[in-house]
């Protein structure tokens, strides 16, 4: 079980939340090539270690969150509102 | 023709769950609080303070709830810059969500959704805990504290009202099933209804 801080209600229980997935692609362009729109919509990294993703605070505020977790150790490191993730 | 929204603000959804008394060596006791008008309001920051005196009172801080003095009102956060608005003063729904409207929050009626449970007695603390994952301490979770998270893996609402005692607002479609598992998880501790 990991514990998820979420930006507005604090520690929370994972199973209070949904996974998002990959919280760092980038959205193309609307006119961007087919091949720019399919690597987004369909192809991952599947990184070893530090990684940002998103998750859903379905059973709480009901807020999208960005979460900064190690895919190795499950340490997460940070979380943040959209909008205001750290580059 | 029949009016139906008042026919059904009477229908309780616990109208047929079991009932025991409370005995004396009751830990735990339950009672249904219906209320009059529970309304979800998004509030945009710049409609903050019309709101604010719409309610007679300032919308709570994150995670709080606050019965407003001398009203029969409570204000319970529930997200960002979303609130619910809880009458017990007979005020219907559609006039609560009017007014508020009428002071730039966006209301959605929420009467029907949620079932109010209040649950006292010195074990009420140890049932909660046996399905609910946050610290419930006095220390952690004072009275005034709301939180939304799951109570025996159903999603609800839980403030402390003071004494040791607390409301907990359930999805309406799972308070039969909530409600079972509320007397059965009491059962170690006697558990009766009010
Ligand atoms: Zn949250």
């Amino acid at each position: 079980m990991l514990l998820i801080p979420c930006p507005w209600c604090g520690p929370r229980p994972q199973t209070d939340f949904t996974y998002g997935g990959d919280g760092t692609v980038v959205r193309p362009a609307e006119d961007a090539p087919q091949a720019a729109w399919a690597d987004f919509v369909f192809v991952r990294d599947n990184p070893m270690g530090p990684h940002r993703e998103l998750w859903h605070h379905s059973a709480g505020c009901r807020r999208w969150l960005v979460v900064e977790r190690d895919t190795v150790t499950h340490d997460i490191t940070g979380s943040f509102k959209p909008g205001e993730v750290p580059s | 023709m029949p009016d139906l929204a008042r026919a059904s603000a009477r229908a309780s959804a616990l109208a047929t769950v079991s009932r025991p008394g409370v005995g004396p060596d009751c830990g735990v006791r339950l009672s249904e609080r219906p209320a009059d008008a529970l309304v979800q309001v998004a509030v945009p920051a710049a409609a903050r303070a019309a709101v604010a005196d719409a309610l007679g009172h300032a919308l709570p801080d994150p995670l709080t709830a606050i019965d407003i003095p001398g009203k029969s009102t409570r204000l319970l956060w529930v997200s960002a810059d979303q609130w619910w608005v809880e009458a017990r003063d007979g005020t219907a729904p559609a006039d609560l969500a009017a007014r508020l409207a009428a002071a730039g929050a966006r209301p959605t009626d929420q009467t029907q959704a949620r079932v109010v449970v209040h649950l006292a007695g010195e074990h009420t603390r140890d049932l909660l805990a046996k399905g609910w994952a946050l610290d419930l301490h006095p220390r952690a979770f004072p009275a005034g504290a709301c939180a939304q998270s799951s109570l025996a893996a159903v999603s609800v609402m839980l403030a402390a009202v003071g004494g040791g005692a607390y409301d907990l607002y359930i999805p309406r479609s799972f308070a039969q099933s909530l409600w079972d598992w509320l007397l059965d998880a009491g059962a170690e501790f006697g558990v009766g209804v009010d």
